[in-house]
């Protein structure tokens, strides 16, 4: 699903100075593999989610998703690559707050350009598999953290991509809401999603199938 | 296009209530402005053409240019004068000063001598009563139609049908029996005369030549074909009527074609220059729609950052923007043009002149001020398509 070579990522914040945020790293995920990126704050695990999830590019290496070299895609190219192939679950949830659950949840399949009448089945379908089917005309604001994260896997279930990234998605959340949701996370990909898990809690990371260490842009 | 999310469009306009409506009546206003502007334009041209109508747009007066001209006007003339091409009837007139004596009031007025051909000729109408006819014409007969304004001011009421008058007419009064009353101030004649003798009296042309010891007349009032009737028309007839009498340029003939030109043009001009200045205040009112659009670019990056990470295209983000700025100039818009509309039907209630809608300054004041939306809202709107989505997540 994933093979990342010689992937180094570079950041100038201001002229003559640089910050090296991965340095060099080489990485493949296999299809319906639970992956946990594990690291401090600043090691450089979320700029790896960002290059992994298309919405960052890479100052230097080679990255394939399904066999495909996204640097060689088009803005429109990466869109389609995100809307089809990628579901994020972040840490912050990242909600649209004006919008409900359900269109929340539906939002993504709007983009893929849906017919209405199949949207709402699988909006309502993805409400239920969280337990959220009663919420679904509540706003982001009207939930609870737990439920809004549960949205957002929600929304990920519903876009049916083969690749989950969840950046700390219990990282807001209290320790009863986490499990919930990490067992969402398992669940999915018990039903054949690969999922990459960014965490720095080790007690998530040792419920993956495989887990890597990061440390100043670096694989341990 | 992706028409998905125009509930979200909705939304996002909501969400910024405060703003939206602001940028709402900054539209409005500059819609507003344009639109009843040109109400008035359109009010005023057709009130203009309404009273030339009533004026008697087609009727025509051949006349002397000047008083010591030794050109007569003779029945023959009337006859001849009919039959030119775009008249439809010709009709001697006889004019003079008068004093009219009812009930020992004395009221100046101008009598007219005419003939049964008034009433199509210079539209006159008859309220009470009739109007000259033929046989009053054949028997030189002493009677005649009064204007209702004189009824008023000797008896105090319009019906005076029956009720003797005395005319004073080339020195001496003549005893007349009112057969009629007109309406005041609507024929051609009256209204042109309007400001200097506002009443006027009308007896048979034939009973004016006696009492005044002329067989030729005055003036020839013709009845012009509406449908050809023009400045062009007047000057050909002019031309005809100086052959027919052999008087090089002796002969006039004066209507109001030319006053109802130069008064449309003049209101034309008027409305456009206003049109104008006021199309001004859409320009503001697009930039207020830009800035309003930049700051909610502005303060949704993080809401493009994560509709970017699900999928959405460049284009999608674009739509949705320009969406939004063109939902809000169309709802400015269409609030102008109400209440414009609304504020010129209350004002033509009020001033008891006919409503007209101005349909084209409408659909033009809409469809540029939607445009408009499209134009200031492009700038905001690709800079939100163009934000790369890791930047706006970050936001």
């Amino acid at each position: 699903m994933i093979k990342a070579e010689n992937l180094t990522k570079i950041y100038s914040p201001c002229e003559g100075c640089s910050v090296t945020a991965l340095d060099n790293i080489n990485l493949e995920v296999g299809d319906g593999e639970f992956l946990a990126v594990v690291g401090a704050s600043g090691s450089g695990k979320t700029t790896l989610m960002n290059i992994i999830g298309c919405l960052d590019v890479p100052t230097e290496g080679r990255y394939c998703l399904d066999g495909t070299d996204v640097s060689t895609l088009s803005s429109k190219g990466l869109s389609d690559v995100r809307s089809r192939k990628i579901s994020f679950v972040f840490q912050g949830f990242n909600l649209i707050p004006t919008l409900t659950a359900a269109e929340n949840v539906e939002l993504p399949l709007i983009y893929r350009r849906m017919a209405a009448s199949q949207r709402k089945e699988i909006v309502q379908e993805a409400l239920e598999a969280v337990g959220l089917e009663k919420r679904a005309n509540h706003l982001p604001l009207e939930l609870s953290g737990g439920q809004q994260q549960r949205v957002a896997i929600a929304r990920a279930f519903a876009s049916d991509a083969p690749l989950i990234l969840a950046d700390e998605p219990c990282g807001n959340l209290d320790s009863k809401a986490g499990q919930t949701v990490m067992e969402m996370l398992h669940q999915m990909n018990r039903l054949g999603k690969t999922v990459v898990l960014i965490t720095h809690d080790n007690g998530a990371a040792r419920t993956a199938h495989r887990q890597i260490r990061i440390s100043d842009g670096r694989v341990l | 296009m992706n028409y998905g999310n125009l509930s979200g469009i909705f939304k996002s306009i909501k969400r910024g209530k405060g703003r939206s409506l602001l940028t709402l009546c900054s539209v409005m206003v500059g819609v507003f402005a344009v639109v009843v502007i040109s109400g008035i334009g359109s009010v005023g041209s057709a009130q203009i053409n309404s009273t030339m109508v009533t004026m008697g747009i087609n009727s025509a007066m051949v006349q002397t240019a000047d008083k010591d001209s030794t050109v007569s006007l003779t029945r023959e003339d009337v006859t001849a004068f009919g039959r030119l091409q775009g008249v439809d009837k010709a009709m001697p007139l006889m004019s003079a000063m008068s004093q009219s004596v009812i009930l020992e009031e004395y009221v100046n007025c101008y009598a007219w001598g005419v003939d049964e051909d008034a009433k199509d000729i210079i539209s006159i109408e008859p309220i009470h009563g009739r109007l000259i006819d033929d046989h009053d014409v054949e028997n030189r007969s002493f009677v005649c139609v009064i204007d209702e304004e004189i009824a008023k001011k000797t008896y105090g009421r319009s019906n005076i049908v029956g009720k003797k008058i005395k005319l004073l007419l080339n020195g001496s009064y003549y005893e007349f029996e009112t057969v009629g009353i007109a309406k005041s101030g609507i024929t051609g004649l009256q209204s042109m005369m309007a400001g200097i003798i506002p009443d006027f009296a009308y007896i048979p042309y034939t009973t004016m030549q006696d009492i005044t010891g002329k067989s030729s007349f005055d003036k020839i009032a013709l009845l012009l074909d509406s449908k050809s009737a023009d400045e062009d028309l007047t000057e050909t007839l002019t031309e005809q009527v100086n052959s027919i009498k052999d008087s090089g340029s002796s002969l006039v003939i004066n209507n109001f074609q030319s006053q109802k030109g130069q008064l449309t043009d003049i209101l034309s001009v008027i409305t456009t220059v206003l049109s104008l200045i006021a199309g001004i205040s859409l320009i503001v009112s697009g930039i207020t729609v830009m800035t309003t659009m930049l700051v909610s670019v502005g303060e949704r990056k993080r809401e493009i950052g994560i509709k970017k990470s699900i999928g959405a295209r460049s284009s999608d983000i674009m739509w949705e923007f320009l969406s939004e700025s063109v939902l809000l100039t169309a709802l400015g818009s269409a609030a102008g043009v109400v209440l414009a509309l609304l504020c010129c039907f209350v004002g033509c209630g009020v001033l008891s002149v006919p409503f007209v809608v101005p349909v084209k300054a409408v659909c033009m004041a809409f469809g540029i001020s939607v445009v408009m939306g499209a134009v200031f809202g492009a700038y905001p709107a690709g800079k939100a398509a163009g934000m790369k989505p890791i930047e706006a997540l970050r936001s």
